[in-house]
């Protein structure tokens, strides 16, 4: 048998047995494209006997076919970097607000917790998933609106749960009534409309975040509620590996099992 | 196999369109042609229950297939990719030994009855190769193993790995060269087989492949 020695081994011709392996055209001269070419010898038996479930189990995913998912790595590359992009320039609005906030003195006021607000602040719990920081958007609010009599009153999660509540108990006649008045005047601010109440509280009640409560000059910009089945990018707990997601150079979690996720952006 | 010829690519490429049109038997043609290659390779990341790996793999690429897009080489680094993944999930599951970098029992019980002697070469079969590929450092086999088992270029083991093209080329030129070593070392005779069998350390197998 010939062999090779490690020496004569070099970066040069590592590379070419490698590429010639891969281009079936391998050299065979020495121990060590021996040793590459048996790593390669044909299947045995044993070693497709899983070939019966994994058919089953692609007939059973024929049978429930995922939501498919856009799946270009443009796209999805795209998509993380607007998301990059958005949540910088969130945390710089905040942080600017607070800014604001601090010269116009608003934020000692909002510090001290005197306003009624502040005393009014909803627990962590009524906090849906990805709930804004109602601190730090309040503060923003502040700062970027005029100093004197606020146009937009900011009302809390809890407050607007309640008047949510209170807008389902009521019958369909008298909802214009009540709208009307003082009573659900932060309700209909927070959703921008009396006409979107509803699709507002329906998605605050399920427990989802209605989205941050801008005032309403900015209501051109469509931020009404979005139902959490329309969120752009759903999470898929279930579905744990990307099929293109070798392409995404992902960290792999340090605890359990099946716990990869897939960069949900 | 994996070192067939372009062909092979080519036709991995269309079974795997097929099997994605609904095709059983395209499924069963991929399935025929990447798993050896993905078993092998598994069983030298883990080697007691790779066969199970390389199933709940195969669950799981049944199941998106219809939301992969490439050709065959991208197939087999998808396949490498999940069945990488399975096997050090299943490391970690069962961690025997709590640490960042994942020293495995699992994964360097290999060596334990190999022999990684010279004569290993005379009856070359897959599972006498595989041996001597595991006693290299982890690293290194893997990028080996990537490249001549799965099939994958350099810049696709990279992928897989998580690490620079430059990096895998590193590896598999040193792994290629240890193996080289491996295979020139003396004849082994009664008096001296017993120290040869320890020529592999395993405190080298760590598992560094995840950054």
């Amino acid at each position: 048998m010939s062999t090779c020695h490690p020496r004569r081994v070099t970066r040069e011709s590592a590379e070419r047995t490698l590429a010639g392996l891969a281009h079936g055209s391998p050299r065979r001269d020495g121990a060590v494209a021996e040793v590459l070419l048996a790593l390669v010898a044909p299947p045995l038996d044993r070693e497709t006997a899983g070939e019966r479930q994994a058919l089953s189990a692609l007939r059973t995913a024929r049978q429930k076919p995922i939501a498919v998912r856009r799946t270009g790595t443009f796209g999805r590359r795209f998509r993380q970097f607007v998301a990059i992009k958005v949540a910088v320039a969130a945390a710089v609005l905040a942080a600017s607000g607070v800014a604001v906030a601090a010269g116009s003195g608003d934020l000692a006021r909002a510090l001290s917790g005197g306003t009624e607000r502040s005393a009014s602040r909803p627990p962590a719990a009524a906090h849906g998933p990805g709930a804004p920081d109602q601190s730090a958007s309040r503060s923003a609010s502040h700062g970027t609106a005029p100093v004197g009599p606020s146009p937009a009153p900011d009302a809390s999660m809890a407050t607007l749960t309640a008047s949510c509540l209170e807008f389902e108990a009521l019958t369909s006649d008298g909802h214009d009534t009540a709208l009307r008045g003082k009573a659900f005047a932060d309700l209909v601010q927070a959703a921008h409309g009396r006409s979107r109440i509803s699709d507002f509280c329906a998605v605050l009640l399920t427990g989802g975040s209605p989205g941050p409560h801008a005032p309403s000059g900015s209501a051109e910009a469509p931020s009404h509620p979005t139902p959490p089945s329309r969120t752009a990018h759903p999470s898929h707990p279930a579905h744990p590996s990307h099929p293109n997601s070798y392409f995404d150079r992902q960290r792999l979690p340090d605890t359990g099992r099946h716990a990869r996720p897939g960069l949900h952006v | 196999m994996t070192g067939d010829s372009v062909d092979a690519a080519d036709a991995l490429t269309a079974a795997i369109a097929a099997a994605r049109d609904g095709d059983d038997d395209a499924f069963r043609t991929v399935y025929r042609l990447v798993q050896p290659s993905l078993l092998r390779y598994l069983s030298t990341l883990i080697r007691r229950d790779a066969e199970d790996i390389a199933s709940e793999a195969w669950l799981q690429i049944a199941r998106d297939l219809q939301s992969f897009h490439g050709d065959g080489d991208a197939f087999r680094g998808w396949a490498a990719t999940i069945g990488r993944h399975r096997a050090l999930d299943h490391i970690r599951y069962h961690q025997r030994r709590p640490a960042a970098a994942v020293p495995t029992q699992d994964f360097a019980d290999r060596a334990a009855d190999d022999d990684t002697s010279i004569d290993a070469v005379d009856a070359l079969g897959s599972e006498r190769a595989l041996s001597l590929i595991r006693s290299l450092p982890a690293d290194q086999a893997e990028a080996v193993l990537l490249r001549v088992i799965m099939g994958l270029d350099a810049q696709t083991a990279a992928l897989v790995l998580g690490k620079r093209a430059g990096a895998v080329r590193t590896a598999s030129y040193r792994g290629l060269r240890r193996l080289a070593a491996l295979l020139t070392e003396p004849e082994p005779t009664d008096a001296d087989r017993a120290p040869r069998r320890t020529v592999t350390p395993t405190s080298t197998w760590t598992l560094k492949g995840t950054t």
